[in-house]
């Protein structure tokens, strides 16, 4: 049985947007993606709300930066075979910092910790998958919930850079934008359930081959 | 479904009782052995951590384990939550941390403040939650153990740990559980479970927490 850690944001927590409340458990990605792996995996969803890759933001009474919490998140869970990181949606804001190519630093960053942690016992630290977030997409400028400005596109480029870091750092790589909008997801960052579950969905075969496990048969 | 927050140390975790030995595997750690008890109706996220205390700071590791200061993000990240199980307080006898069973006390009151502080600041239901007094410790030949946590001396305050979280518990009106009436402390470290005992409490807590989620 291999374990898995689902790093992420609001949109691995399974923010519902339109009713502010957490989707069911059975439409989360990493739900998803444990029921695609068919027994040979467990994926445990470390999501959090407003979480960025490196960068504090005290809007909320807990703790957001995710490089200060991954070393606790790492030694709760080991041993790992596979770190997932879906991170930077946050940062987008223009208050974190609303820069793609800090969000990939973030993630850099998030890397060289997972990579480097002091681990208990004699095991290989896990392996890295690092996941580009859907698009976020132009927001109504919106009194209520204004997360991100909408002068930027900046978002777009997410893929690009963590690509590009992950090619460096010898980790994998999946774009979400691929197979996730947040078009209906009601505030233009979060995703609806259909939208959650495809990036489980959609990460099965990536996950499988890194982890040389078998996928369950279609459903 | 009902959602459980299972938030320990090494005992929570699984460490083994023997020097260098694995993690306890998966069906043998207590949430693990609760949640089976439960018979499909809840769901158990183990949040446990190596050298997790209440509420001292121990830069000993590369993790925090500052128990109060970890929670709220604990507590968001797993919420909506129906119960909180917290079982703490044998990494707060070290000589360096709090010392005795009383001052461990004190860091589950302030856990319950936290919890209850946070999902009033979200204007949402509070879990419901049980204090858990450890297993006692027990004497050993792992010098390396036994000198970490202050000796004897200190062994002795474990006995108190059922007293002083009963009293907390009343306090504050949560509720309480004993793991030291079903569950043995391993001697080949002192501190540790075996992966018996460790399962113990889990099937231990199973009655309490049906009652409490009314399942």
């Amino acid at each position: 049985m291999k374990t898995v850690l689902a790093y992420g944001d609001s949109l691995t927590w399974g923010m519902n947007a339109k009713t502010m409340a957490r989707h069911a458990h059975e439409d989360l990605w990493p739900t998803t993606l444990e029921a695609a792996l068919g027994g040979s995996a467990r994926v445990i969803n470390a999501g959090l709300n407003g979480r960025t890759t490196m960068f504090d933001d005290h809007a909320a009474g807990y703790d957001r930066n995710g490089a200060r919490i991954l070393p606790t998140i790492l030694a709760t869970f080991d041993p790992l075979d596979l770190v997932i990181i879906m991170l930077g949606a946050n940062d987008m804001k223009t208050f974190i910092s609303g820069s793609a190519v800090a969000a990939a630093q973030g993630v850099k960053r998030l890397i060289d910790i997972a990579r480097t942690f002091p681990y208990e016992g004699k095991h290989a630290a896990p392996a890295i998958l690092v996941v580009s977030p859907p698009v976020v997409e132009a927001l109504k400028p919106s009194a209520d919930f204004p997360l991100l400005s909408p002068r930027t596109d900046e978002s777009r480029d997410l893929a690009k850079h963590y690509a590009s870091v992950a090619a460096s750092a010898g980790a994998a790589f999946f774009d979400a934008a691929m197979v996730a909008t947040a078009a209906s997801g009601g505030d233009g960052v979060h995703l609806d359930a259909a939208n959650t579950r495809a990036i489980g969905a959609a990460l099965a075969p990536v996950v499988a081959k890194i982890l040389g496990v078998r996928e369950a048969r279609a459903a | 479904m009902k959602t459980i927050l299972a938030y320990g140390d090494s005992l929570t975790y699984g460490a083994s009782p023997i020097k260098g030995g694995p993690r306890h595997v998966h069906e043998d750690r207590w949430p693990t052995a609760l949640e089976a008890g439960l018979g499909g109706k809840a769901r158990v996220i183990a949040e446990g951590l190596g050298g997790r205390t209440t509420a001292h700071d121990d830069w000993f590791a590369d993790a925090d384990r500052n128990g109060a200061r970890l929670l709220p993000t604990m507590l968001e990240s797993h919420s909506p939550l129906d119960l909180v199980i917290i079982m703490l307080g044998t990494n707060d006898l070290k000589p360096f941390h709090g010392h005795t069973a009383s001052e461990a006390g004190r860091g589950m009151a302030r856990l319950v403040q936290i919890i209850r502080g946070h999902y009033a600041q979200k204007r949402e239901p509070e879990p419901a939650i049980i204090l858990v007094a450890p297993p006692i410790l027990v004497d050993t030949d792992n010098e390396d153990m036994k000198s970490h946590f202050g000796g004897e001396g200190f062994y002795r305050e474990s006995h108190s740990f059922a007293r002083e979280y009963r009293r907390r518990a009343d306090e504050h009106g949560v509720h309480f559980f004993d793991a030291a009436t079903v569950a043995k402390t391993d001697p080949r470290d002192g501190i540790h479970l075996d992966e018996t005992n460790t399962r113990a409490i889990g099937t231990g807590l199973v009655p309490l927490v049906k009652q409490i989620l009314g399942i």
